[in-house]
């Protein structure tokens, strides 16, 4: 049986390779194009043709005027174009939430309400995101024929159709038993596959230059290939991405759906990419040496150096294929997400505010304790604690350690006591540096997380925001607050101050509606690094995911550099612990870092204990010194949290990691190979 | 370095060096131990000696694959490790160290690319290499899948895709067959002819033999012998008079005029041929005999008995020997050469031989016929006067 399924392959293979074959598939391929693509066209016109007429009656939508399309919309949740009617109560909960103070509706809001009343037009058949634009349309069809015709004249026609063939059967069956979400998997898992056979034979096309550095990359990117290490470390993310983007629970919202699949679809990008460049790297170049292939190679006139920088461009290329991938994965499977019906009015908000955004944040400036405040703060408590002054006086305890531990606790008490709102109080936090935010004219938006009340999430709590800055100082606003939970809310520019201040004061506080006055919370309101940002908005998301993948590209560069440097000078198994574990250390670095700050050697344990504590601690502070740059910059949290990764942050960056760690350590591998005696002893002659 | 005409000389080798140490800089073998030799254009240069003598070692060098530690080194009049020089250089490693995920077109192409040669060129040279080493038939297979001697053939092809100036085979016909070992030595006796500059390693001594202009042997990282084949191979206590074959009585008359005159025996009447085998041998043999120190190999020992089969039977022999008194070997009695047959020679000839005049000739002996028996019945007066009236004697 297998012989024959070999023998009809070999005979298919040889037949689709001739001419003939070759320009009968191009013009089934044209016409399928032809075929697929004319209604999808015709569709998305016309669906564009409705969705103008929608946006022409929501033109005059004012509740305040009570305009008839508003007064449509607040009572039968429907909009009337012609003697067509879009929407229902099925389609739009509560209309109300689309009207702002103003009882208008914003550009925005009208834009994203046109495409959700054109839901039911969207022929089931049609991918939601083809409906949004025909340039799309023409753009995915020229594309996919691109792609198509690629796969006839470049020779994978029949991979293709095997594959496919075997694709459209499993989801068949999937279909059959029930399971759509399945057939869907499967089929997005097949074209994300494709998509990375698309890339490695770019990437290999891109390395086909003569000059000696890059045949041995194109060698390496080939032998990564072949021997299916390559495909291997791509074919989880091709799996995974799919399923993580459709496992969505119907009740779940867009706000949280979105930012999840980001955050753990593009941790998974990295990881997977980071470990073949690590793996790969340092197997591709000591099995090399080891089994001798290389002799062949540096008699060649190519350099040591040369040799070794064509084992780096090839093994970065395959780990930028899964980065590439990756991207274009999360990409599509955000625009699948955002297409899906959001929850209510908010959730969509939300994600058009929050999550498919690149903003920038401000944090609130605390007061610090001056030093000669500290200093009197410290000697007083030392006066106060007999015990401890009795200790410095007689040297058991050293006063130069002691008086720095309890400077550094006193000003976190300081500052712990900024973040702390009790039952009825208020406190007043400053944001500065956001006057050019205002003269750009750029969204503005405060994010509060709040703590307290035992953290219960299923409690909401009341709190007052009042503006003390700009031309509508003294105005307020009342929210309410779940522990624990991400928040946005607007921030009109009138209450900046020209110099780019804003100030606001934060009552842990509700609004007594019979008494028409403020009655105080039950609770106190903790804040943490991370409670109160000011959020501008800074890029696009396509900007922002593009900047993540350079981000990325850059420390793939590095990881590449590590693994082919190591596994040039040392064996397998060790260039792999010294990659794997650099890698390591630099993820874990932010955990170091808090970690470090409550580590010190203890005297109280002995001479050599302290002595091994105070060897651990120059270890670890020398690790986090160095590796600290590497985790901070974290494209996962970025996107997820949809903060913009700026050009400052890129440029560094590429500046630190992309050049100059990568550049230094190829320095290095340079160094130790260029003097490196690769044939061996052996003795024999 | 080089003196005079440096352009003919390809390599130079002056006190050459090699002492591999540990991680401790320890000494830990000296595999090449002050070697100085030359490999001039256009020859065929062979590189003999046992294991771990230092053949590879040297290669290494030459191609900067290994740092010297003494001495001076030169290929193209520059040093082994500038990139440049190895644009003229083609290498066979003693095993084909191929990429096996590779097929033999991907191979020769790769190497065709670090040579630079552009497609076009790369094309047709993939095409007549894999022809000449009949290879075409498997061009597109992964070299992965090869026999040791087809992928010994495509690191023959490798090794010439940029048409080397100077070509260094290490072992080329190991793993051949040998038509394929015939059609190399060929490629190389062409090559040669053509101008190539060949360095061969091999313990093929034939094979050397054949095809190399000039040699040295080494053992012990030591050059023990160096020179032309003809020079090696010639043996100067001996005389060797070659003749037309002659027959039996002109031979023993030879031998005793060389006896009677230069008061020696003759040794031996033969075809007369040294082989190169034995002229290796005796060279390991009296480098033994000196004791000289080697980093390689020593000599082998039997064959284990497990490996046999026989162990049980080998352990009986032993006990049945230390059993019975073992008997006293009877010497073998040296046997005499047979003593030559005393010649009857003429001695005057060997005479006038020795002093060079020339005399007459001697009547020579009437030779004596028996007179036939006459037929019966015949007239003989017939006959008696068809001689001229003379009778038979």
């Amino acid at each position: 049986m297998t012989l024959l399924v070999q023998r009809l392959h070999r005979w298919l293979a040889e037949r689709l390779a001739t001419r003939a074959a070759r320009i009968v598939a191009t013009l089934v391929v044209l016409g399928a194009l032809a075929w697929v693509g004319w209604p999808l066209l015709q569709t998305s016109l016309d669906l564009q043709a409705q969705r103008a007429g929608i946006l022409k009656s929501l033109e005059k939508c004012s509740a305040k005027d009570s305009d008839p399309a508003a007064l449509e919309l607040l009572q039968r949740s429907t909009v009337t174009v012609g003697d067509r009617t879009y929407g229902g109560p099925r389609m739009i909960s509560r209309a109300v939430d689309l009207f702002d103070e103003d009882g208008t509706l914003a550009a925005d809001v009208k834009a994203e309400l046109s495409w959700r009343l054109l839901g039911d037009q969207v022929p089931l058949w049609m991918p939601y995101v083809l409906v949004r634009s025909p340039a799309l349309v023409v753009g995915v069809l020229g594309a996919a024929g691109a792609a198509a015709l690629m796969a006839v004249w470049l020779g994978l026609l029949l991979p293709v159709l095997e594959v496919g063939g075997a694709v459209a059967a499993l989801g068949a069956f999937l279909w059959w038993i029930g399971w759509p979400v399945g057939t869907q998997w499967v089929v997005s898992a097949a074209l994300s596959l494709l998509l990375f056979a698309f890339l490695w034979r770019a990437a290999r096309a891109l390395l086909s230059l003569r000059s000696g550095s890059f045949a041995v990359a194109s060698n390496t990117a080939l032998e990564g290939i072949r021997t299916l290490a390559a495909p291997g470390f791509a074919l989880p993310v091709a799996l995974l991405l799919p399923f993580l983007a459709l496992s969505r629970e119907r009740g779940d919202a867009l706000y949280q759906a979105i930012p999840g699949f980001l955050d753990w679809g593009h941790t998974c990008v990295y990881t997977f990419a980071a470990l073949f460049v690590i793996f790969f790297g340092c197997a591709s170049t000591s099995f090399e040496i080891r089994d001798r292939q290389v002799w062949s190679v540096v008699t060649k006139p190519i350099s040591h150096g040369g040799w070794l920088l064509g084992k780096w461009i090839g093994t970065l290329t395959l780990g930028m294929v899964v980065v590439l991938g990756g991207t274009v994965l999360l990409a599509a499977g955000t625009a699948y997400l955002a297409s899906q019906k959001p929850l209510d009015e908010r959730d969509a908000r939300d994600v058009r505010n929050t999550v498919l955004v690149g903003r920038v944040g401000t944090v609130p400036q605390y007061e610090q304790l001056a030093p000669d405040r500290l200093r009197e703060i410290v000697d007083a408590a030392i006066e106060a604690d007999s015990v401890l002054k009795a200790d410095i006086a007689n040297g058991s305890a050293d006063e130069a350690q002691t008086r720095r531990t309890l400077a550094t606790a006193k000003q976190r008490e300081f500052l712990e006591q900024q973040r702390r709102i009790g039952p009825g109080e208020s406190r007043e936090f400053t944001f500065r540096g956001l006057n050019q935010a205002v003269a750009l004219g750029r969204d503005i938006a405060l994010r509060y997380k709040l703590h307290g009340g035992g953290e219960d999430d299923h409690q909401k709590f009341p709190a007052m925001f009042q503006y003390a800055s700009g031309k509508g100082a003294g105005m307020w606003e009342l929210r309410e607050w779940t522990p624990a939970e991400n928040y946005s809310m607007g921030i009109d520019p009138k209450f900046i101050d020209p110099d780019g201040t804003l100030r606001l004061r934060v009552f842990s506080a509700g609004w007594d509606e019979e008494k028409k006055q403020a009655a105080p919370s039950p609770i106190t309101i903790f804040m943490q690094d991370d409670s109160l940002e000011v959020m501008v908005n800074d890029s696009t998301f396509t900007g922002n995911l593009l900047s993540a993948m350079a981000v990325d590209g850059c420390k793939i560069a590095f990881l590449s550099a590590i693994a082919v440097v190591a596994g040039s000078l040392l064996s397998f198994p060790i260039a792999v612990l010294l990659a794997f574990g650099v890698f390591c250390m630099a993820t874990i670095t932010p955990f170091l870092s808090s970690s470090l700050r409550y580590y010190y050697p203890d005297e109280k344990n002995g001479a050599i204990v302290w002595a091994f504590q105070y060897v651990v601690l120059v270890i670890a502070s020398a690790i986090e010194f160095l590796l600290r740059g590497f985790a901070a910059r974290s494209p996962s949290d970025s996107l997820a949290q949809g903060r913009s990764i700026t050009w400052d942050v890129l440029g560094d960056t590429v500046l630190t990691i992309g050049l100059a760690w990568t550049g230094g350590l190829l320095l290095l591998g340079w160094l130790g190979i260029r003097r490196k005696e690769i044939a061996v002893y052996s003795g024999q002659g | 370095m080089a003196s005079g005409a440096s352009s003919d000389i390809v390599v130079e080798a002056t006190g050459l060096t090699k002492v591999f140490t540990d991680f401790w800089l320890r000494q830990k073998a000296v595999a090449v131990d002050g070697i100085s030799f030359e490999i001039r254009r256009d020859e065929i240069f062979g590189l003999l000696g046992p294991n771990g003598s230092g053949k590879s070692t040297t290669i290494k060098m030459i191609l900067g694959l290994l740092h010297r530690t003494k001495g001076l080194l030169s290929v193209f009049g520059k040093e082994p490790t500038d990139v440049a020089v190895k644009q003229r250089i083609g290498y066979l490693p003693e095993e084909s160290y191929m990429y096996r995920f590779l097929t033999p077109v991907e191979t020769l192409d790769f190497y065709g690319k670090l040579f630079g040669l552009p497609r076009n060129v790369r094309r047709s040279r993939i095409d007549e290499l894999l022809e000449m080493v009949g290879m075409t038939h498997a061009a597109n297979r992964p070299v992965g899948e090869f026999s040791k001697g087809m992928a010994r053939r495509l690191g023959i092809a490798q090794a010439l895709i940029n048409d080397p100036d100077l070509l260094i085979l290490d072992e080329p016909t190991s793993g051949l067959d040998p038509l394929g070992s015939r059609q190399v030595k060929d490629l190389l006796l062409d090559l040669g002819r053509r101008g190539k500059t060949i360095l061969l390693s091999s313990h093929q001594l034939d094979d050397v033999q054949d095809v190399c202009d000039r040699m040295v042997i080494l053992y012990g990282g030591k050059i023990r012998s160096e020179g032309t084949v003809a020079e090696l191979l010639e043996d100067s206590g001996r005389t060797v008079i070659t003749t037309p074959r002659l027959d039996p009585a002109t031979v023993v008359t030879i031998e005793r005029i060389i006896r009677e005159t230069a008061h020696v025996d003759v040794e031996r009447v033969a075809a007369p041929r040294q082989r190169l085998e034995d002229l290796f041998l005796e060279i390991v043999e009296r480098a033994r005999a000196d004791k000289a120190s080697t980093s390689g190999a020593q000599a082998g020992g039997p064959t284990a008995a497990f490996l046999r089969g026989d162990e049980s039977q080998g352990t009986g022999l032993i006990e049945e020997l230390a059993a019975a008194p073992a008997a006293a070997p009877k010497s073998a009695a040296p046997v005499a050469p047979a003593a030559p047959a005393a010649p009857v020679a003429d001695r005057a000839v060997l005479d006038d031989l020795v002093s060079g005049k020339p005399s007459a000739p001697a009547a020579a002996p009437a030779p004596r016929t028996a007179t036939p028996d006459a037929p019966k019945g015949v007239d003989q007066s017939v006959i008696d006067d068809l001689l001229g009236g003379g009778g038979g004697s």
